[in-house]
């Protein structure tokens, strides 16, 4: 029997045989960790409601007559976490809210600060936290289970797998999806399931209609996702330089005119200034919800930035004079490039973050479809197994070379932009070489014993 | 990398000439069942093509792309090694391009590993994968600027005597390995390979095999791109130019 060969000159019948066995090789090898990627980010959309139901005493605080200035509450969070340096206070947004002073502390996690949570109108402390950024420990634990399993810098490789290849997952399903050959409710069948089907059939039919309808959602994890992934992202972020689609920051450096003699280095003095601070910057216009990050070195500007990521985002930054308060520089949201807005956009959407309990609703239908998939996915590759006396993904139809060139140019260029995903594919590619020469090498020896 | 934009163009020219060409017969050999050819050698003057061209420009240098290359073609080397050592099942002949394959993956790992010294300069460090956190505010300016593709700066170094010596030893094994193929292009660029055998992937019960005779195919589409005698001449081109920037680094 001879190999089959894509027919005819059209391109699909040129390219669907190589469509359907990258859908499938990439699913086999790649799914299991689109699965853990799937969990790990399922279990993180419900993290807004943890926060809330285990740290509601940190976060809340009955309703006083005034609100302290923030020097004595910066002075109350110091004794909370003595000899530390202050790195942000948040002010509360909300009438039961609590005021953040987050300090650097010898011995706390990389990239953590602890933070002290003070009653605006009490100024007794009530918690301490590690915190990642703005996240409060379960979900800032949640958040590295889905990053990278708790494994540090390797660990994120799984995640930057399966961001590199999900995209490509959901366009080949789309492509083989939509583009078939029975036409008869072609409509109807791509969107819904086959209930009259069975076996491997009916499995598919689920595969592909759950798959339609999350293509858009894949999409947008996988790209999201790679802006923050360990080899992808500074590839991201420098083409973004290049293309102007940065997002604007404040200039660091006071002028130097400025005569400030602001010590950082105790507490007492850093709320003085944070009074100053922000003052300054409400009196420019700058609104609530708010951060304020002191100068990290003599002679340079505090920043007051918003920190609103749920939709409408607030995101304006203004440069402060710590010491008489004036606004020397402001970035404002509205001014951003489009695609820096787009990327901060989809980043709260793929955090589950941007609008509220509905977008968690979309992420878990999201992550639940993703689960089906990869399992059904599985079960369809299982039940068609060699072994079980299916064939290879395609058949004996081949894909046609014109076509395995192209895409191999293709991913040469996204094996450069997301080297994961060059990575991955030339360690199948050289494990598909190895494995083809060794079964035509066996051959070779079986026709050989045959021959004597 | 080089001081001459022209010498960068000349080797980014050469190399994308070498690594479409190795594209195509990859691509070829995949679609027909690795009839007739070797995938992995395709493979491996594909990757070299492109570690070329991104080392014209100075790219790939650092960090991980420097570790990873060197993992990749050193690997490469020691198959190539082995194949050359046990032979492939056919004449004697079938080894000397192994050999030759060998001897360029050793280059090409002495190239990416010894470069900074070979260029008299000192390395500075590379910016890793540092990407953004989602935890802070202002994770829209993620990701540092320095990449995993950091070129070379610093102070000036002596390249030390052993190294210039190791680098035309380089050069001058390059340069027989592309007479070698230049005298094959001449002959005709046969080149003595076992028998193709295609083995049966359907999968149906026990590996069903055919043996496939060599016959006169009319070659059409990418196939009529390629050759014996250009493949011989894609590897004196390799090999030439391989020789030539490990001759301009020093």
């Amino acid at each position: 029997m001879t190999a089959g060969v894509a027919r005819g000159g059209w391109w699909w019948s040129n390219l669907r045989p190589l469509v359907l066995r990258l859908h499938f090789y990439v699913g086999v090898f790649v799914g299991p960790f689109v699965l853990v990627a799937a969990i790990t980010g399922l279990l993180y959309t419900i993290t807004p409601q943890l926060d809330e139901l285990v740290y509601s005493d940190a976060l809340h605080t009955p309703v006083g007559a005034n609100r302290l200035d923030l020097r004595t509450q910066v002075a109350a969070a110091a004794v909370a976490v003595p000899d530390a340096a202050v790195t942000q206070i948040r002010p509360p947004s909300s009438e039961d809210g609590t005021t953040r002073v987050s300090f650097d502390v010898p011995g706390v996690a990389v990239d953590f600060a602890r933070t002290a949570f003070v009653d605006p109108y009490t100024g007794q402390v009530r918690a301490v936290l590690d915190t990642y950024g703005e996240w409060l420990p379960v979900r800032a634990w949640i958040d590295a289970l889905h990053r990278n399993l708790h494994l540090g810098d390797v660990g994120r490789i799984y995640s930057e797998l399966a961001a590199s290849w999900l995209w490509v997952l959901a366009l080949s399903g789309l492509a083989m999806w939509v583009v078939r050959r029975r036409k008869r409710h072609r409509v109807r069948r791509a969107l819904l399931p086959e209930g009259s089907a069975t076996g491997r059939v009916r499995i598919r039919s689920w595969h592909g209609s759950v798959g339609l309808w999350a293509v858009i959602g894949m999409l947008g994890l996988s790209v999201t996702g790679l802006t923050w992934s360990q080899f992808a992202g500074p590839n991201v972020s420098e083409l973004r330089a290049v293309l102007d689609w940065t997002t604007p920051s404040i200039s660091a450096q006071l002028p130097a005119a400025s005569t400030t003699t602001t010590s950082q280095a105790d507490p007492a003095d850093v709320g003085v200034t944070a009074d100053i601070v922000l003052a300054g910057a409400r009196a420019a216009g700058m609104t609530d919800p708010l951060a304020i990050t002191p100068a990290s070195e003599p002679g340079e500007v505090w920043q007051v930035a918003q920190v609103k990521r749920s939709w409408p985002l607030m995101q304006d930054a203004m440069a402060v004079d710590p010491t008489t308060g004036t606004v020397l520089e402001t970035v404002r949201w509205q001014d951003w490039p489009f695609m820096a807005k787009a990327a901060e956009v989809g980043i709260s959407a793929h955090m589950g973050i941007l609008f509220g309990v509905g977008n968690q609703l979309l992420l878990i239908a999201l992550a639940l479809g993703i689960i089906c998939m990869v399992i059904w996915g599985h079960r369809m590759w299982w039940l068609r197994r060699p072994t079980a006396g299916g064939a290879a993904p395609g058949g004996m139809q081949r894909p046609g070379p014109e076509s395995i060139a192209v895409v191999g140019l293709v991913a040469i260029a996204l094996g450069l932009v997301f080297p994961v995903l060059g990575v991955s594919l030339l360690l199948f590619l050289i494990g598909d070489c190895l494995w083809q020469q060794r079964r035509r090498q066996k051959a070779r020896v079986g026709i050989a014993d045959l021959n004597h | 990398m080089f001081s001459s934009i022209a010498l960068s163009v000349a080797f980014t020219v050469t190399f994308i000439v070498t690594g479409g060409y190795a594209l195509v017969g990859f691509a070829l050999l995949t679609a027909e069942g690795d009839r007739g050819g070797d995938r992995l050698v395709e493979l491996s003057h594909l990757l070299m093509s492109v570690a070329m061209v991104a080392m014209a420009w100075g790219a790939g240098t650092g960090g991980p792309a420097r570790t990873l290359q060197i993992v990749v073609f050193g690997g490469f080397g020691v198959w190539f090694l082995r194949l050359a050592v046990l032979g492939r099942g056919g004449s004697g002949h079938g080894r000397l391009p192994d050999i030759d394959h060998a001897v360029t993956a050793a280059a090409m790992v002495w190239m990416v590993a010894a470069m900074p010294v070979i260029m008299g300069m000192s390395m500075t460090a590379s910016g890793g994968g540092a990407g953004g956190h989602a935890g802070h505010g202002g994770h829209g300016s993620g990701g540092a600027a320095g990449s995993a593709m950091a070129g070379m700066s610093g102070m000036a170094v002596p390249t030390p005597a052993w190294v210039v010596g190791v680098t035309v030893a380089f050069v001058a094994l390059l340069a027989v390995g592309a007479v070698f193929w230049a005298v094959r292009a001449w002959r005709g660029g046969a080149v003595s390979l076992p028998e193709p055998v295609r083995v049966d992937d359907s999968g149906r019960g026990g590996t069903a095999v055919a043996v496939q005779p060599r016959t006169a195919v009319a070659r059409s589409g990418l196939a009529a791109l390629t050759g014996p005698r250009l493949d011989a001449l894609s590897h004196v081109l390799m090999s030439a130019a391989m020789a030539a920037m490990l001759l301009a680094m020093l």
